[in-house]
């Protein structure tokens, strides 16, 4: 067995991604004096090697005492001096609105009134598919530089990665996004942050609507990813804050940024909705054949949706925070002898995410298919409340106790969440394609834009399998440069460790 | 801690710091040259032990390089541990004492333990 898998089993089970670096670091530094008695001994490299993974002990017995040792149940834990950023976060930084950050929201949302008073966002301006001008893609731009924009504020949040001897320097972006787990590199630069993601998103989400009355094609495509960002960074800031709050203080100050973020995105929300609907409403309507009937109030049911999301979001916080347990017992599927149930079995700690992320996977394949297809004041609003149920779902398995669970996982099982998110959602939109199969007409609302947008998440999801491979292969040509590199000064080193 | 008997790994830890600063392989060298091979410290004892007692505040553990050696963390007793270990040698040596007493069958002079 390679050192570097000995070591990523040892140590699978401490919960802090960091601890467990540092005991595989201190591990590897053993194994390799270890080596190098045993190569003085006369050992060959390959023997020396094997045996001093051997003299280790059981790799089970290891596993067992550092997961007591470090578990997150320990005492010893709440002992610990808090780490600086931490600290930060219990002075309530993460909670303050500075000036900055209410600065951007409010020019932010001047910005788009004056643009909408200029007919520029809600397409009053001919198309370009129709022979109009440039001015109606160019709001998918716009939408995609506030979205850039958040994505790379973004990366100040996650953990500027030491580069040491020892091992690689590639961040793990699954790891950061998928558990919510951040280490605040710069906490106070968070609170601006995540109210930035919250201003961006709720004016985002509250536009979609009215840009896809606006657009079409490859500016539908261009804007979605744009319009999907700004609520994945929001969902992901708020679980971050809340993670960062709840381990150390455990108490009311996780659901008060919880709270505080979702009021705070339901609140911009309305205001960009009321401001569209000023102003755009009697141009946007007819473009898309909308009399002001059901139908155009089924529209604006589009955009009332993220208030819906909001307030699920919310009682899933709460609910989250209690600790009501919404689906049976894990326990269930141990004892389950039908093959979902045995393969959730391997999973059994994480069912709730996984759960979560099944759901979540299926409804985005399908909404924006059945949204085409609606038409009808109950269609809409039934889309988007399963929707807002659905996204719920895994933020409330996120952010529940499965995200303490998700810590402990290995990366490889962390990476397999995203293929049964992205299953999900391949089963959701071959579903909608097939039933959608009779009304898809390609002058329609249901035109090919909105079957790729079906597609978004696997999309993503590829870019993530592109991240992981990237990431792995740069692990091992690291580990092969080590031993390279080292084996010509006669020393050894059989494995690379990521800190 | 034990109530009836001073951890013996703690003990052997902190004495083995006692003279110089070592890494976690020199502490488990030590012990098992020091108790010619009877005593043996596994490292799923020994690392999860070092960092509670660091957290304690009994040591200290920072990474160093020597030379061309890739980097270790060696720990250092603080003030504290030292204090601490004073006091459980007096302990294991009083209560070692009284065991070996009762294992032998002698009467246990009052106030002992």
């Amino acid at each position: 067995m390679d050192w570097y898998e000995f070591l990523e089993h040892v140590t699978d089970a401490i919960s802090d991604n960091s601890e467990a670096a540092a005991v595989r670091r201190e591990l590897h530094a053993h194994l390799n004096l270890l080596t190098q008695d045993l190569l003085q001994d006369g050992l060959s490299e390959t023997e020396a090697s094997q045996e001093a993974i051997r003299r280790m002990g059981s790799m089970t017995d290891l596993q067992a005492a550092f997961a007591c040792s470090y578990g997150p149940a320990k005492e010893e834990h709440m002992d610990t001096p808090l780490e600086p950023e931490r600290t930060i976060a219990l002075q309530h930084r993460l909670l303050r609105l500075t000036w900055r950050s209410l600065a951007t929201v409010v020019l932010g949302i001047v910005l788009l009134w004056g643009m909408a008073g200029q007919g520029v966002l809600v397409g009053t301006v001919p198309r370009l598919t129709q022979g109009g001008s440039l001015w109606s893609v160019l709001p998918s731009w716009l939408l995609i530089a506030p979205g850039l924009i958040l994505a790379l504020e973004a990366e100040h949040l996650t953990p500027r990665r030491r580069r040491d001897d020892d091992g690689s320097t590639m961040v793990t972006a699954r790891q950061s996004t998928v558990s919510g787990r951040i280490l605040f590199g710069e906490l106070q630069s968070a609170g601006p942050l995540l109210w930035l993601c919250i201003g961006g998103a709720a004016v985002l989400s509250g536009l979609m609507p009215f840009w896809i009355a606006g657009s079409q094609g490859v500016p539908k495509l261009l804007w979605f990813p744009a319009t999907m960002l700004p609520p994945s960074l929001l969902l992901h800031g708020i679980l971050s804050a809340r993670l960062v709050a709840r381990r150390e203080t455990r108490d009311w100050r996780a659901l008060a940024i919880s709270a505080q973020s979702t009021l705070a995105f339901a609140l911009v929300n309305a205001l960009t909705i009321g401001v569209c609907t000023l102003v755009g409403a009697e141009s946007t309507l007819p473009r898309l054949g909308l009399a002001a009937d059901s139908s155009g109030l089924g529209f604006y049911f589009l955009s009332l949706c993220p208030l819906v999301l909001t307030g699920t979001l919310l009682v899933s916080s709460v609910v989250a925070e209690i600790g009501l347990p919404l689906l049976p017992d894990p326990q269930t599927w141990q004892q389950s002898t039908w093959i979902p149930g045995r393969f959730m079995q391997a999973y059994s700690q994480h069912w709730r995410l996984l759960f979560s992320g099944f759901v979540t996977g299926v409804w985005l394949g399908v909404f924006p298919i059945s949204i085409a297809l609606s038409n009808t004041t109950l269609g809409f609003a039934c889309n988007w409340l399963g929707g807002a149920l659905a996204v719920a779902s895994l933020v409330f398995g996120l952010s529940s106790s499965a995200i303490d669970q998700v810590k402990g996982l290995p990366k490889r099982r962390i990476f397999d969440v995203f293929f049964i998110i992205l299953g999900g959602n391949v089963i959701g939109v071959l579903a909608g394609t097939v039933t959608a199969a009779e009304q898809f007409t390609w002058a329609t609302q249901l035109d090919f834009g909105t079957l790729l947008l079906s597609w978004f998440l696997p999309f993503i999801a590829l870019l993530f399998t592109l991240c992981a491979v990237s990431n792995r292969m740069a692990q091992r040509w690291q580990r092969r440069k080590h031993r390279h590199t080292e084996s010509g000064t006669g020393k050894r080193v059989a494995a690379s460790v990521a800190p | 801690m034990d109530p009836l008997m001073p951890s013996l790994p703690t003990l052997l830890v902190l004495r083995a710091l006692e003279q110089d600063p070592a890494h976690g392989y020199r502490i488990v060298r030590w012990i098992d040259e020091q108790s010619a091979g009877v005593l043996t410290m596994k490292e799923g004892t020994l690392y999860p032990l070092l960092h509670l007692l660091e957290r304690k505040g009994l040591m200290t553990g920072n990474w160093q390089k020597n030379g061309t050696e890739r980097a270790t963390r060696i720990y250092t007793l603080t003030n504290a541990g030292r204090h601490h270990l004073n006091q459980e040698r007096q302990d294991w040596g009083r209560r070692a004492e009284i065991v070996r007493t009762v294992l032998s069958g002698e009467e246990v002079a009052n106030g002992l333990v």
